[in-house]
This record gives C-alpha cells, sequence and structure tokens, in this order.
C-alpha cells in the first residue's frame, strides 16, 4: 500500500525532481568552474586570501536553490491533488487520512534530504579540491540553514496548497515567507539556533494535516 | 489529537515569527539613532573636551559647558589635528615643554576600536605565516597558510597539500620551546598592508601564551611567560612603528593589558567597569596621554592615563537610549518579549530575546479577556480553548494575532 | 434488510444559507437508490457529507453503522466513489492507476477493469489527462468496479456523457448489481435513462423532499390529469391532492397521487363542473419534472 502511495507521489514529484536536481548540479558545476577561473585569474593565494581573509562567497550561487526545490516540489505534489479536489480521491483510499498525509509529505522529505545530502556531499568534494577542511566547515556552516530553509519552504508550501480556503491560504502566507527568511538572515548562527530551527521546521511538516483537516471539514 | 496538536504549531509559528517581525516593522518606524559621544583629553586644557550627539553642526563643550567650535577644538587638541594645523601654519613649535616634530607626533598618535561583536567571532582558522623579515620595503602574501592543530601544518595554495618540511621545521621548534598542541587562540593581522609583520600571539592548550613568527624563514617562538589563570578570550595585535606593546589582551574576567616589547610584560590597564559584551573599548594615545573610552548603548565612561598608564582625569556621561525614548516605553507595554536572532554586541546569530513581560502584562490582559469573547463566539468551552487563553497570557499581541487568525479544531472533529 | 446507508436530521447551511433542513432518507442493501432532483438542490453536498467530506451543520450520516465523518478504512474500502466530473488521477496511464488502486483493495479485481479498458480506442499507457471526457468515465466506473464495493456512490454520472457512454455506463451497473447485496446510490439529473433501473427514489427540491418512495410506486401512483378552466385567471392551490398545475389559458394540468375519481370530486369541489379529466400517460422524466416544477 506504502509503495503504491509512493508510486502516485513519485509519477506526479519525478518531472520537476529530475529538473532541479539538474539545475542544482549546474550550480554546482557553475561553482567548481568558477573556482578554477578564480584559481587561474585570481592565483591560488590570492583566492584563497579572498575567501579566508575576506570571506568572499564563490558559493552563493547555492543560496536559494534549496527553498526553490522545496517550493516546487510541493506545488507539483499536492496542486495535482487540490486541483479538481482530487484529494477526495486520495483520502477516500482505505487508510487513516493523517497518515496518509504524513506518508505523503514524509515522502517528498525524504527525496529533498536526499537531493540536499547529494549537494552537501558534492559541495564538500569540489572545495576540498581546492580548500582545506575549514573552508569546507565555514561554507558549510554557511549552507546548513539554506538547506533547512528548503525543508521549511517544502512543508510550508504543502500545507498552503492543500488549506482548500483562499483566505486561510493568505494568511499562511506571509508567516511562511517570514519563516523562510530568517534563514536567510542568520551568520555565523549558533548550533543551539539552528538545532532549534531544524526541529521547529521539521514539526512543522503537521501543519498539512491541520490543512487537511479544513479540506476534509469543508468543500463547496 | 493530531489535528489539534498541529494548530498548536502553526500558533507557535506564527508567535515566532510575529515576535521577530513586528518589533522589526515597528522599529524601523520609530528608532532614532542616537550617536555615542566622542570624548577627548586636550593636553593644552589638560582637561576633556566632548563631541555631543548633536550630529548636524560639530561641535565640542567642556564638563563646565562653555562650547567651542571647530578651529578651537583642533587648537586644543594639537596632536589629533597635527596635520590640519600644519596646514594651516598653526602648529605650536612644542607643547608642554616637549617640542612638536610631526615624525614623533605621527608615531605617538594611535587609535583603535574594539567592539563586542569582533570578540566573539572566530574567523577561519587558517593563517598566512608573513616573512618579518624579508629584506623588501613591503610585505607579500606567502604562498601557504598555516594551522594549529596536532601540529603546525602549512597548506600550500597551489597545491592544497601539506608542505611537510616546513610543518615540520615549525613543529618541532614549537615543541622544543614546550608548545602545547592544539592552539586555542591564534591572533594576529593577516594582511600585508602594514607596517612590519610581528607575526602571531597564541595561546596553547595549556594557556601559555607564545610569540610566533617567521624569521629568514627560521621559525621564531617566545614563550611569553604570562600567568596561567589570565582566562584570554580575546588578542588585538597592534604592528605600529612606537614599538611599545605588541598588542592588547582581554580576558575572561574583563580585565584588559597590553603586552609591552619589554620582555613581554603584561601592563594592566585600570579599565574598572570595562564589559567586553557589552562595551566598544576605544582607545586613544598621543605624546602625552592615553585614553580609553567604555562606550555603552547610553553611557560613556572615559578614563585618561599618563604613559606609564597611570590614571589621570576620568569622564562619565549617561543619556537616554532608544528603550527609554517614547517609542521605547510604548514598545515595552505592546511587546511582552521582541526576538532578535542577530545583535550588534555579538557576531553570532542566536536568541536575543528583550523581555517586558511586567510593562506588557495589563496589555497581555486585555488580549486575553478578547480572545476569551473570540472563543466564545467560536463556542469552544473554557476547558478546549485554556490553551488559547494561556497563549496569549504569555506572548501578548504575538499570541493574540494568532488564535485570532486561526479558528480552533471543531470539538466533534478532532 | 439492513439499511447500508442512514441519514437523520440532516441540516445544511453555506454560511447563512440553508441547504436543506431535517432530511432523513435511508438505503436499504442490495438496492439501486436514486437521488434526483434539479441543480443547486443539495446532491453533491448529500454525498460530501455522506463521505465525509463534509460535516454537516446538524445531524447526522450513517454509512454501514458508521459516522460518515469518521469512517474506518475498513468501510471506505467497501465504498467506490465515483466523484462528480469522473476525477481521477489524471498523470497516471491506464496501467499505472489499475496497479495503484489494486494495492489497496483486498477484493481488487482487474478483470472487469480492463474488459472495459479493451472497449476504448485507448492505448494501455496513455494518460487519463489525454483521453476524452467519455473515455475518462469509462476508467473511473473501471477503476469502481474493479474494487468491487459493497455500495456504489455516483456522484452525477452522467455528467458530460453522450447517449450512448450513458447506456454503456448503465449496462454496466446493471450487470454489477445483479450480484448479492450489492447497492447503488446515484444522483443524477438525466431522469430519463434511470426509468428501468432505479428500485428507490429520492426525489428533492431546494430544502425539500418531495418524493421518497419505490420508483415503481412513484410511476404508478403520480398522475397527470388534464382538463378546462373557465378562464386564466383561475387559481389552483397546491395541497395533498395538487401536488403541483400549469394552467395555460384555458388549459389545466394537474400532477397528484390521487386516483381519477378522487381528483373529479375535488375538482367538482371548486367548482369546475364542465370538463372532463382526462389523464395523460407520463414518463419517468415528465413524472420528474411534472413534481419538481419547469422552474
Amino acid at each position: 500500500m506504502y509503495s503504491a502511495l509512493i508510486f502516485k507521489e513519485w509519477l506526479k514529484i519525478r518531472w520537476a525532481f529530475f529538473a532541479m536536481t539538474l539545475l542544482s548540479l549546474l550550480a554546482v558545476i557553475y561553482i567548481a568552474l568558477n573556482m578554477a577561473y578564480y584559481t587561474e585569474f585570481m592565483t591560488a593565494k590570492g583566492f584563497w586570501g579572498n575567501v579566508i581573509l575576506l570571506g568572499f562567497p564563490f558559493y552563493t550561487e547555492m543560496k536559494y536553490i534549496p527553498a526553490l526545490t522545496g517550493i516546487i516540489i510541493a506545488i507539483v505534489q499536492f496542486a495535482p491533488e487540490t486541483n479538481d479536489s482530487r484529494l477526495k480521491l486520495t483520502l477516500h483510499l482505505p487508510v487513516d487520512e493523517n497518515k496518509l498525509l504524513l506518508q505523503m509529505i514524509s515522502f517528498g522529505f525524504v527525496l529533498l534530504l536526499f537531493l540536499f545530502a547529494l549537494l552537501t556531499f558534492l559541495l564538500w568534494f569540489i572545495i576540498g579540491i581546492y580548500f582545506p577542511s575549514e573552508v569546507i566547515g565555514f561554507v558549510l556552516k554557511i549552507w546548513t540553514p539554506w538547506s533547512v530553509a528548503g525543508l521549511a519552504a517544502y512543508f510550508l508550501t504543502s500545507a498552503i496548497i492543500v488549506e482548500p480556503i483562499w483566505v486561510r491560504r493568505l494568511i499562511m502566507i506571509p508567516f511562511t515567507l517570514g519563516f523562510i527568511d530568517i534563514f536567510f538572515d542568520l551568520f555565523n548562527h549558533s548550533p543551539q539556533l539552528i538545532l532549534f530551527l531544524t526541529i521547529f521546521s521539521l514539526l512543522i511538516a503537521t501543519l498539512v494535516l491541520f490543512s487537511g483537516y479544513h479540506f476534509k471539514r469543508g468543500i463547496k | 489529537m493530531l489535528i489539534k496538536s498541529s494548530r498548536v504549531l502553526y500558533l507557535l509559528l506564527i508567535v515566532f515569527v510575529a515576535s521577530i517581525f513586528i518589533p522589526k516593522y515597528y522599529w524601523m518606524k520609530f528608532e532614532k539613532n542616537i550617536r555615542s559621544q566622542l570624548v577627548f583629553f586636550s593636553p593644552v586644557k589638560k582637561d576633556f573636551l566632548i563631541r555631543g550627539d548633536n550630529t548636524n553642526v560639530i561641535s565640542y563643550f567642556d564638563k563646565a559647558g562653555n562650547k567651542y567650535d571647530r578651529t578651537e577644538f583642533e587648537k586644543l587638541m594639537p596632536l589629533l589635528n597635527y596635520r590640519q594645523l600644519t596646514l594651516d601654519g598653526k602648529l605650536p613649535d612644542s607643547l608642554n615643554g616637549v617640542p612638536l616634530i610631526l615624525e614623533k607626533i605621527r608615531m605617538n598618535n594611535l587609535t583603535l576600536k574594539i567592539y563586542p561583536s569582533e570578540i566573539d567571532y572566530k574567523p577561519i582558522q587558517l593563517f598566512p605565516m608573513f616573512e618579518s623579515k624579508s629584506g623588501r620595503v613591503q610585505l607579500e602574501m606567502p604562498n601557504d597558510y598555516f594551522r594549529i592543530t596536532k601540529r603546525l601544518e602549512f597548506i600550500d595554495c597551489a597545491t592544497n597539500a601539506i608542505d611537510e618540511k616546513k610543518t615540520q621545521l615549525f613543529t618541532n621548534n614549537l615543541a622544543s620551546n614546550n608548545f602545547s598542541f592544539p592552539a586555542k587562540i591564534i591572533a594576529g593581522n593577516p594582511t600585508s598592508k602594514k607596517a612590519f609583520d610581528q607575526g602571531y600571539f597564541v595561546v596553547d592548550s595549556k594557556n601559555n601564551l607564545f610569540h610566533i613568527k617567521m624569521v629568514k624563514g627560521k621559525p621564531f617562538c617566545v614563550n611569553a611567560m604570562v600567568p596561567e589563570n589570565l582566562d584570554i578570550v580575546y588578542m588585538k595585535i597592534m604592528e605600529m612603528p612606537l614599538r611599545e606593546f605588541y598588542g592588547l589582551i582581554i580576558t575572561k574576567r574583563n580585565e584588559v593589558f597590553l603586552i609591552s616589547y619589554d620582555h613581554y610584560k603584561l601592563i594592566k590597564l585600570p579599565l574598572e567597569g570595562y564589559n567586553y559584551k557589552k562595551n566598544i573599548l576605544a582607545f586613544m594615545g598621543d605624546l602625552f596621554y592615553r585614553t580609553f573610552s567604555l562606550i555603552g548603548t547610553n553611557s560613556i565612561h572615559t578614563i585618561v592615563t599618563d604613559r606609564n598608564y597611570t590614571i589621570v582625569n576620568s569622564y562619565e556621561a549617561i543619556w537616554k537610549d532608544n528603550d527609554e525614548l517614547t517609542a521605547g516605553v510604548v514598545a515595552s507595554y505592546i511587546f511582552p518579549f521582541t526576538l532578535r536572532l542577530g545583535d550588534d554586541y555579538s557576531s553570532l546569530s542566536n536568541f536575543y530575546f528583550k523581555i517586558s513581560l511586567l510593562h506588557s502584562f495589563i496589555g497581555s490582559i486585555i488580549f486575553s479577556v478578547l480572545t476569551f469573547f473570540i472563543l466564545r463566539s467560536r463556542k469552544i468551552s473554557l476547558k478546549k480553548g485554556w490553551f488559547d487563553i494561556l497563549l496569549v497570557l504569555i506572548t501578548g499581541i504575538f499570541g493574540f494575532i494568532a488564535v485570532s487568525l486561526v479558528k480552533n479544531v471543531d470539538k466533534n472533529l478532532e | 434488510m439492513e439499511n447500508v446507508v442512514e441519514v437523520k436530521n440532516l441540516t445544511h447551511y453555506y454560511g447563512n444559507k440553508l441547504v436543506f433542513e431535517n432530511f432523513n432518507f435511508e438505503i436499504k442493501s442490495g438496492r439501486i437508490f436514486g437521488l434526483l432532483g434539479k441543480n443547486g438542490t443539495g446532491k453533491t453536498t448529500t454525498i460530501n457529507i455522506l463521505n465525509g467530506f463534509l460535516k454537516p451543520t446538524n445531524g447526522q450520516c450513517l454509512m454501514f453503522g458508521e459516522d460518515s465523518y469518521k469512517l474506518s478504512p475498513l468501510t471506505k474500502a467497501r465504498v467506490g466513489f465515483l466523484i462528480e466530473g469522473h476525477i481521477q488521477y489524471s498523470f497516471m496511464s491506464i496501467v499505472q492507476i489499475e496497479k495503484f488502486y489494486s494495492s489497496f483493495y483486498p477484493k481488487w479485481k482487474k478483470e472487469p477493469y480492463y474488459e472495459l479498458m479493451a472497449k476504448l480506442e485507448v492505448t494501455q499507457h496513455q494518460k487519463l489527462s489525454k483521453m476524452s471526457c467519455g473515455q475518462r468515465s469509462q476508467v473511473a466506473l473501471g477503476l469502481i468496479l474493479a474494487q468491487d464495493p459493497d455500495l456504489l456512490i455516483l456522484d452525477d454520472y452522467s455528467m458530460g456523457l453522450d447517449a450512448g457512454y450513458r447506456r454503456l455506463f448503465l449496462d454496466y451497473l446493471v450487470e454489477y448489481a445483479k450480484a448479492e447485496s450489492k447497492t447503488i446510490f446515484v444522483t443524477s439529473h438525466i431522469i430519463q435513462d434511470l426509468e428501468n433501473f432505479l428500485d428507490d427514489c429520492l426525489i428533492i427540491d431546494y430544502r425539500s423532499v418531495l418524493v421518497s418512495m419505490p420508483i415503481k410506486d412513484f410511476q404508478s401512483n403520480f398522475k397527470q390529469y388534464k382538463f378546462h378552466v373557465p378562464n386564466s385567471h383561475f387559481k389552483l392551490e397546491k395541497n395533498n391532492i395538487v401536488r403541483n398545475y400549469e394552467i395555460l389559458k384555458d388549459k389545466a394540468s394537474v400532477y397528484s397521487f390521487s386516483g381519477k375519481t378522487e381528483m373529479e370530486g375535488y375538482l367538482r369541489s371548486l367548482g369546475i363542473t364542465n370538463s372532463t379529466v382526462e389523464e395523460v400517460p407520463m414518463t419517468l422524466e415528465d413524472s420528474f419534472i411534472g413534481i419538481t416544477g419547469k422552474y
């Protein structure tokens, strides 16, 4: 049963997921090419000085990729469900409705996690070609909130799309934007802050249940 | 149950976001730019000159309230303004019996500011080791960076590989000087745009302070023999032509020391009341005096010493900061707390709460009563709605926004 | 006989707009039940409530004895649900959608599905979104039949279908209904197709139930009488005898559950003596329009 549900989610998500994976890979390749370029034209020590002493953000292309991916995956996964109230079909399946929604959202979550883990590894790898571990750690620390923002964007966008009433959707949008914005404003974040934001983001996955409840409570 | 918890999370999300953004926009509208006073000590008058916070007109006054314009100020502060006075041909030949020679004035003029936010910032722990006696006029950036972990390792920029030979050379030298790896603090000025290089001051794992640099390709490592329980939190190295001290040490106990050229002897500065987490430390020096200002959001404490660091005079002033002005008082009544993730006094993104539960308590109670009526209009009993009311009681306006925007879960459908 | 569906005192408002009030009916096991009414009378609302997609303002709906808002997965498996407009997962192909649903239903029978699909001019891997409305309706029907549910709920199955597809649809439903204790609940606004199909009918108008009885009783007892009235200003009154009427110039039609003798007596009491009362034969659709009115 679960595998059938995953199959359905995968059918909806796959092209967008491939496209976003491709886009992210292009961004990583672009960064790698840029690093080669800087090494050539600034000289290695000039590039190092810029990065280590001046904090030159050569990885900045990655900033909005996770959030964008999260939003797009949420749209392609849940818009077909709410379009023509197809969610009725899904919720009519002989499975507990909350469990069903959680399974759907956890599948998207796992895909995102996979993509972000892959990107983390690739960043680690390409930066490691040119820089010592200190720089890798520095960049990955900056990258972490950006990828958590992707998860939060996915969960919140899903909840917005499943919500059947436009007024409630409009209420959710500014708080979603505000919450996501927080992740892009962080600098040298403390471990407890990023831990809190990560756990809170994961808990927010259940917001889709509240929207699903509204869907069940009454549709016209 | 699951639906109810999901709603509670939604409320918390709204409270969290609102408590960051609503005060933020509030202050964007109402915050006044309050500038700290600038305090100078005139070697002519032997008294303080203060630049007020009126930013449009540059004017100065003294403790007695006498006002001075810019020209008068420049005359009273000839060492600070020697270039302007030289241009105007008004620089006196001598002051306090000491002949004023341009080269000497320039060398003895010092300025330094240490901000709380730079103290808790840990940069990438890779540093360039300059050749401090290259025989060249200008310093050059080296081709490698070092780290001090289990060894002092040099990593070549071009190959990103460890230079084993150089690493061995330095590691062995440090080890023979009883350096305990790894390093806790490494401080220096990693820039080639400085007059000369004094390398780095390094606190090792056993709290010993070492002076490490490279001289003609060879390691130079000296134990400064500072007390073990100094608890250094920050060091600022200053490579100044006036070779009197290497730099400045700040300790956990808010003590400030200068590391003198004389066998690294520590000179304790008489900065009573300094708090490195809250105060900017502004340091000015000239031929005769050292002026230290401890600047807070609404206060300044300036201590003037002679060149032997004996106190000559001091000045204190406080003024109203934003929290005490109308907008701040109003804010403390409206917002039970505000949350910021960044702070002027830290480089760290973290939770920075400003709590004013007491002031906002009346507001919170009003909001709670409103919540009670909202719940009644939604036909939610107290038994089911107690969490909403409690939330509003604690989080005031933020909780009220959340509860009024998000309807309750129907009691039959949980 | 067991009641598969029980609707008790159902009242629903959309905001302040009353849809229906104190609505009661039940569907017995093994029957084909039609909920008929003009557009906007609350047919889809009833079905949404029945399937748990709408919480009624008041009252209760039971399906297989369970509150329709909290249907257990086991009960949901016993109910086949055709959404208005034959909505299905349009991003799936014929094969994919069969595979998807099969894993949820233990009694799944793929043969009737593929039998139906073989009749369509589509390939196995064609996506639903690239099919015609009629073809999609057959996919939706095939899926429900393959599910082999005990209760079939069809919300306006005829929507957007031409006569051929409607006929095909009903032929399959008749076959399905032959099996033991299969219950069908259907709503429609195309009445003529249902004439020989329904067992029971419930005809609703805005806010009220007009008829609730076996369809055979409705067809045999509900009658239209024609007669002449003195002038076009003549007024008739709706009551137990006159359920509905139309007057055009001097010709009047009256719809009633009363027999001819009773009707003649009633009309005499109104002073209509100089006209013969003539009973006019009606199709189901005529009866439907007769009772609901043309407006």
